[in-house]
């Protein structure tokens, strides 16, 4: 079993009388450290199970383990400590906390966490350092997306979800995010799961998961994944 | 188009039904809460009208100082549109626990019906129908009396009841409210005890005797038209009271001159009737003393005859002694004599009883004699016998000696025989034994007849010796009695010599005695004549002094006649002269004599009527302030929710703009909306309200006024008005909403909202403050100021909430303050005992030494209800005299409300309170007022100062300024005493010192305070209601405020809010996370609210106010407690609700993309 494993992961909306299928039986493992992206068109469900995963959504059925945990058992309590301490989310429009700065929106995820790397310092990685006191409000895109990278990086989560981290980014930025990301997973040894419907980033993973119609169509794993520096799209 | 955007509005409506029903709620407890308390008012007074019409409450009610005749009540009858109806009243006292009090009693003009004018509402029993049969009213100001009891009425000292009435004491039938005395704690002045009227009584017309008709009740048709407190109905009445003035003037002249006409035939009447007395008075003295003249001489004749008589009588008494002296020599004389024919009769006597004895032993020897003759012949007798007897037995024995010698020879033969038989043998042996034995045996026999005989001849031979002894003593007692016999001839002899001798003694005794007692007869004749003279003089001596004394007391009734004639000639001529002066007096009242003077009340004289009015005009007031509230925050309310939809759905508006849709479209859509709700809102809550919120009002104010109707009509025009008023409200609110967003470009719009920036806010300068804050609190700070206009709201709204409370609360205070303030603070008395004005020195004393006995310290005081006026202004209020300043600081405490110094009422003036001041006009130091201390007395006085007082109105007055403004000094009616344990007497330590009390004669009622302070407490319940409906209703608005901004937040900051989630923040945190503001802000809200309830508490207490009291001007501490406590829990429940809502938030949702 891998450090992430999913087992006939279904997941179903009720529109009236109608069943919709937003994850329809999908299985695969993600090892330790590994780089992954869910990659597939939009109505895919790769952000259903991105949600899944992250502890923002229950299956209907299946299972799904994290670090040998069955994390398709947890209770809704048990659901927010493992988004707390186990969890890093970067979303697609950043959701910052507009009333905080950049510090302080650090500062929102680590004040509750056991072992964090501290605000200025995890800023101070992403190359934030000289807009710590900023607002969200003051920061460009990419700014407040590194911004919510060191939020998701700050409680040192085992496992990095990122949500078309770069949907909104223009392409140099959205390249730095995307080393940003690649760094932190190669020397921090950071387990990271990323949605794209961006085919072309595919080569920078580890392992590719490929979805359409709410199914895993296939999972191809780079033996030697290309820096990010060295893709173009 | 057109259709498009309405399907739009109406599907839009389905899809934000809660948002919908916030608007729609909002606006139906705005509009609610304002038509409803708005429309109290008139309902009050439609209610009461209707009441007032129902009963056909008279208009106008006249009284006249000489009642009406026939005359006067057809002068009124002739007045077209006025329904004229005379009747009679009186005013007595009645007994009850309190003491005496004083009903009103009104003539029920026919037996078993009600009366046409004023009719009753019958609330238990029935109406008379006996002329001893009566309906008291069923108010709270006499307890203790229930149907089935008997009620007895009774007149003061000076006016006896059955003058004015046939029947005084009556059975109570039946109990009821009337519309004339709509209040439950006042009936009315009168001019008799207390001064005021406690009790309503109709009894049966004919129970009346007074001549004339007492009050004339008087309807004015034209008047039933309108509402009674309507100024056209004022104007309208005022003028038909000038009407009915302009005849009371005209028959109080014409009344006059009759009333002149008959007094002065009185006079003559009277005059010549004097003259006729004085006459006959003359004629009966003048009888009188012939009479006494006549008297006198025959008292003078009767003295001689009994100077004549007691010499009579002396002359006899000589006589008589004389007498009495003769008869005791007499009586002396026979006394010797009788004492000499004793002691002749002892020895008669004596000799007497000699001779018998010698007699009785003459008789002895006579009989001894004799007995011994008879011995002697007897001894005779049987010495013959004897000898005879010898004679005999010498025979026998003679006979007995020869046959022995037979018998021998015989014997001697026989044995010859024998001897010579044996010897010959012939006799064998054996014959011969047996016959020897026989010869022996016959031997034998013949020896004991030998013996036999030896001894008979001895015997013979004593017998004869016997004999000869017995003859010879017989010889010498035949010798001895004849002796005897000769001695017993001789005493005889002489015994009967004696006997002779005793004989002519007992003769000559027997003459003396005869003379002796021919000489006691003469001495008792002798003496009974002297008795019998004895007892004449004696007789005589009664007689006379019979006489004498019957000539004495005739004698003195003759003075005493002097004497009464002399007494009834003055009283004659005093009588005559008091008859001359009550012809005088008669002819100077005639001169004196007043006009009458008729007093036309109007309904604004029934107690409670007017206050009623004024009640129904206040409640206006505060339904004008009251509900400017929720109409404020369901402005903002609105303003909130619809901005906050606009915003919503910006992308929306700007498709729609891109689309070619003008402004006036798109903005349709959003006031189809809000309008709809606002309408259906208005509509629900002015139909709702409209019957809830003045049924309320109206139930609270019949605790105190009896109104027994409550009519509650829909007002078409309010209601129209009202929903017009909150569209417009409403789509002022829409039109705001959207301004901003109609003049953004569509593209601008198509793009979401930048979100507000965040900012540093003020309080991050201040480092030191700021560095030691939380970071949650940080936030939260950072929060608040980011939604300005949000937090503004919230404050208001929680403001309002508390403020609301708070004057609930406040109002409370200020009501139960009067209790405390007034009765523990002000009034220090501890009870009243009335007194009427006929009460004696000595029982005034009495009544004093029984409060002394308790340590009770007691004072006089006049006290009675009076009229206060000022400019145009009256009040009742009541006079509080004492005879010193001393004295009236002793019961009251006369004292600033603000600085507290205490006031001396002086000889400068009097001391009125502050509420008294006010209505009349705001009265000032140092101004002067009018007081009317009854019908025919107004004074003048000045004010010295104002003071403190809750209760009632006082006017405090010192014995000389009274004096000096009266002229005369101050009727003191009643005993005031302060218990020296405070004023926590114990009830039957009251009803103790009570019953003392009234027990002593002139004391008319005794009441404690402790009494009237918990008729007061009762009679200000009513106002808890309003508190009640404050404290509901800033419930609701609190709640509504608070869950439409919490709602209205979250739903804002619902991608925030799920962004924390997604950062693992448990529920209480992301809770707490939003609703650390509402706290914040909450608590703010809840300190402004006090500050501006403090405000408000003032301005509803003031025009709450009724005007019979003041009340306090303080809140509480506990309730600015129990109001900020209130607000919080409502602040709770809101953020319990909040944080089920909160949990639900959908994350996923939240977070898939930005609209």
């Amino acid at each position: 079993m891998g450090f992430v494993t999913l087992k006939d992961i279904t997941k179903q909306y009720h529109m009236g009388d109608v069943v919709i299928n937003a994850n329809d039986e999908v299985n695969f493992e993600i090892e330790k450290g590994e780089f992954a992206i869910i990659v597939g068109p939009s109505g895919s469900g790769k952000t259903t199970v991105l949600n899944i995963l992250g502890g923002m959504d229950t299956a209907t059925s299946g299972e799904f383990y994290v670090d040998n945990r069955k994390i398709s058992d947890f209770s809704r309590k048990k659901l927010i400590s493992y988004r707390r301490f186990d969890i890093g989310f970067i979303f697609q429009f950043y959701n910052l906390i507009p009333n905080l700065t950049a510090k302080e929106n650090v500062e929102l995820s680590t004040q509750s966490a056991k072992d964090f790397i501290p605000a200025e310092e995890i800023l101070d990685k992403v190359g934030l350092s000289d807009r710590i006191n900023n607002f969200p409000a003051q920061l460009s895109g990419g700014e407040q997306q590194r911004v919510a990278i060191a939020r998701a990086l700050a409680k040192k989560p085992k496992l990095l979800l990122c949500d078309e981290p770069t949907g909104a980014l223009d392409y140099n930025t959205g390249k730095m995010i995307l080393k940003l990301l690649q760094d932190t997973c190669r020397e921090e040894k950071m387990t990271v799961i990323l949605v794209t419907h961006n085919t072309a980033i595919c080569p920078m993973a580890d392992r590719v998961i490929h979805m359409k119609s709410s199914k895993v169509r296939e999972i191809t794993v780079n033996e030697n994944p290309t820096p990010v520096e060295n893709i173009e799209w | 188009m057109k259709n498009a955007m309405l399907k739009n509005a109406f599907s839009e409506i389905k899809k934000t039904k809660s948002r919908f029903f916030s608007i729609f709620g909002i606006i139906a407890i705005g509009t609610g809460f304002f038509a409803g308390l708005l429309s109290s008012a008139p309902d009050m007074r439609l209610s009461s009208d209707s009441y007032y019409d129902k009963s056909n409450l008279m208009n106008y009610r006249v009284v006249s100082t000489y009642g009406f005749d026939e005359n006067d009540i057809k002068a009124l009858d002739d007045i077209d549109g006025l329904n004229v109806y005379p009747g009679y009243f009186t005013d007595a006292f009645i007994h009850t626990d309190g003491g005496d009090k004083v009903a009103r009693v009104y003539s029920l003009d026919k037996l078993g019906e009600n009366n046409e004018c004023n009719n009753l509402q019958i609330i238990e029993g029935r109406l008379p129908e006996n002329e001893n049969e009566c309906v008291i009213d069923g108010g709270k100001m006499v307890s203790g009396y229930g149907i089935g009891d008997k009620i007895t009425l009774t007149g003061d000292s000076d006016t006896d009841i059955n003058d004015t009435l046939s029947v005084t004491e009556y059975t109570i039938v039946g109990k009821f409210n009337t519309s004339m005395f709509i209040s439950d704690t006042q009936r009315g002045n009168t001019t008799i005890g207390t001064g005021s009227v406690s009790m309503l009584a109709y009894v049966p017309a004919e129970n009346f005797k007074t001549e004339y008709y007492t009050q004339v009740f008087i309807t004015a048709d034209e008047l039933f038209d309108y509402n009674c407190y309507a100024d056209d109905f004022i104007d309208k009445s005022d003028e038909i009271k000038e009407l009915l003035e302009s005849v009371a003037d005209t028959r109080e002249t014409e009344r006059f001159d009759d009333i002149l006409r008959e007094a002065n035939d009185k006079i003559a009447d009277a005059e010549k009737e004097l003259a006729d007395k004085k006459q006959e008075a003359y004629d009966k003295i003048a009888d009188g003393e012939k009479e006494l003249e006549d008297a006198k001489a025959q008292l003078d004749d009767a003295k001689v005859q009994l100077a004549d008589g007691k010499n009579e009588l002396d002359d006899a008494k000589a006589q008589l002694d004389d007498s009495e002296i003769q008869l005791a020599d007499s009586k002396k004389l026979l006394d010797d004599t009788a004492v000499q024919l004793a002691d002749s009769k002892k020895q008669l006597d004596d000799n007497k009883k000699l001779l018998e004895d010698t007699k009785l032993q003459l008789d002895n020897s006579k009989k001894k004699l004799d007995d011994s003759e008879k011995t002697l012949a007897s001894a005779k007798a049987e010495l013959d016998e004897n000898k005879q007897l010898l004679d005999s037995t010498k025979a026998q024995l003679d006979s007995a000696k020869a046959e022995l010698d037979k018998n021998q020879s015989e014997l001697d033969a026989a044995r010859t025989q024998l001897a010579q038989g044996i010897a010959a043998g012939l006799i064998d042996e054996q014959t011969a034994a047996a016959t020897k034995a026989q010869l022996d045996a016959s031997q034998s026999q013949i020896d004991t007849a030998r013996v036999q005989y030896e001894q008979g001849l001895a015997q013979y031979n004593a017998g004869c010796k016997q004999y000869s002894e017995g003859l010879e003593k017989y010889n010498s007692g035949y010798a001895e009695y004849s002796r005897g016999l000769e001695q017993y001839s001789a005493g005889y002899a002489k015994y009967e010599d004696g006997v002779k001798q005793l004989e002519t003694g007992y003769a000559q005794y027997n003459d003396g005695y005869a003379q002796y007692e021919d000489g006691l007869k003469k001495y008792e004749d002798g003496l009974q004549k002297y008795e019998d003279g004895l007892k004449q003089y004696n007789d005589g001596v009664a007689e006379y002094e019979k006489n004498y004394a019957d000539y004495e007391k005739g004698l003195a009734e003759y003075n005493d006649g002097v004497k009464e004639l002399r007494d009834s000639k003055a009283e004659a001529e005093e009588k005559l002269a008091d008859g001359q002066k009550e012809i005088d007096d008669a002819k100077a009242e005639i001169n004196d004599l007043e006009k009458p003077v008729w007093y036309v009340f109007d309904r604004d004289d029934n107690p409670g009527y007017t206050e009623y009015g004024q009640n129904a005009e206040r409640m206006k007031n505060i339904a004008l302030v009251f509900p400017v509230f929720f109409v404020m925050v369901a402005a903002l309310v609105c303003l909130t929710t619809m901005t906050r939809m606009v915003e919503e759905q910006r992308t929306q508006i700007g498709t729609l703009k891109a689309l070619g849709y003008g402004s006036g479209s798109i903005i349709l859509k959003y006031m189809l909306y809000a309008l709809t709700a606002a309408i259906l809102g208005a509509l629900f809550g002015t139909l709702v309200g409209l019957k809830i919120f003045p049924a309320i009002i109206i139930m609270a104010y019949s605790m105190m006024y009896k109104i027994p109707d409550c009519i509650l009509p829909y007002d078409p025009v309010l209601i129209c008005a009202t929903i017009a008023a909150s569209v417009v409200l409403v789509g002022l609110t829409v039109y705001f909403s959207c301004k901003a967003i109609l003049h953004e470009q569509p593209a601008e719009l198509m793009r979401p909202k930048a979100p507000k920036s965040g900012k540093k806010i003020l309080l991050e300068r201040v480092g030191f403050i700021w560095k030691h804050l939380t970071f949650s609190h940080k936030v939260t700070l950072r929060n608040i100021f980011r939604y300005k206009r949000r937090m503004l709201m919230t404050v208001i709204g929680i403001a309002g909430c508390t403020a609301l409370v708070l004057t609930g609360f406040g109002v409370y205070d200020s009501v139960n303050d009067i209790l405390y303030k007034q009765f523990d603070e002000i009034s220090n008395y501890t009870g009243i005992a009335a007194y009427s004005d006929s009460i004696e020195e000595k029982e005034l004393a009495d009544a004093f030494d029984i409060l002394d006995s308790y340590g009770y310290e007691a004072g006089y005081i006049y006290q009675k209800q009076i009229t206060a006026e000022a400019g145009s202004n009256s009040t009742e209020a009541y006079i509080f005299a004492g005879n010193e300043d001393s004295d009236i600081a002793k019961f009251v405490t006369v004292k600033d409300r603000l600085n507290g110094e205490h006031y001396t009422v002086g000889d400068d003036g009097v001391i009125i309170n502050e509420k008294l001041a006010t209505l009349l006009g705001n009265v000032k130091r140092g101004d002067t007022i009018t007081l009317v201390l009854s019908d025919t007395e107004k004074v003048q006085a000045k004010v010295s100062e104002i003071c403190e007082n809750y209760a009632h109105h006082y006017i405090y007055i010192n014995e000389n300024y009274y004096k000096q403004i009266t002229g005369y000094s101050i009727p003191y009616n009643s005993i005031f005493f302060n218990s020296p344990d405070g004023d926590e007497v114990d009830e039957a330590l009251r009803d103790e010192i009570s019953e003392k009390l009234m027990g002593v004669d002139g004391i008319m009622g005794v009441s404690f305070k402790t009494s009237v302070e918990g008729t007061f407490a009762n009679m200000l319940k009513s106002l808890t209601m309003v508190v009640i409906v404050l404290i509901v209703s800033a419930g609701v608005l609190a709640f509504i405020v608070l869950y439409n901004l919490t709602n209205i937040n979250i739903n804002e900051r619902i991608r925030e809010i799920a962004t924390l989630k997604v950062l693992g923040f448990y529920d209480k945190e992301v809770s707490m996370y939003v609703f650390r503001e509402t706290i914040i802000l909450t608590l703010l809200g809840t300190v402004t609210g006090l500050l501006f309830g403090r405000f408000l508490v003032d301005f509803v207490v003031r025009t709450a106010e009724i005007d019979m009291v003041m009340f306090g001007r303080d809140v509480h501490p506990t309730s600015y407690i129990i109001s900020v406590v209130i607000t919080l829990v409502f602040a709770l429940i809101v953020t319990l609700v909040m944080h089920r809502h909160l949990k639900k938030v959908d994350m996923v949702e939240a977070l898939k993309s930005v609209e």
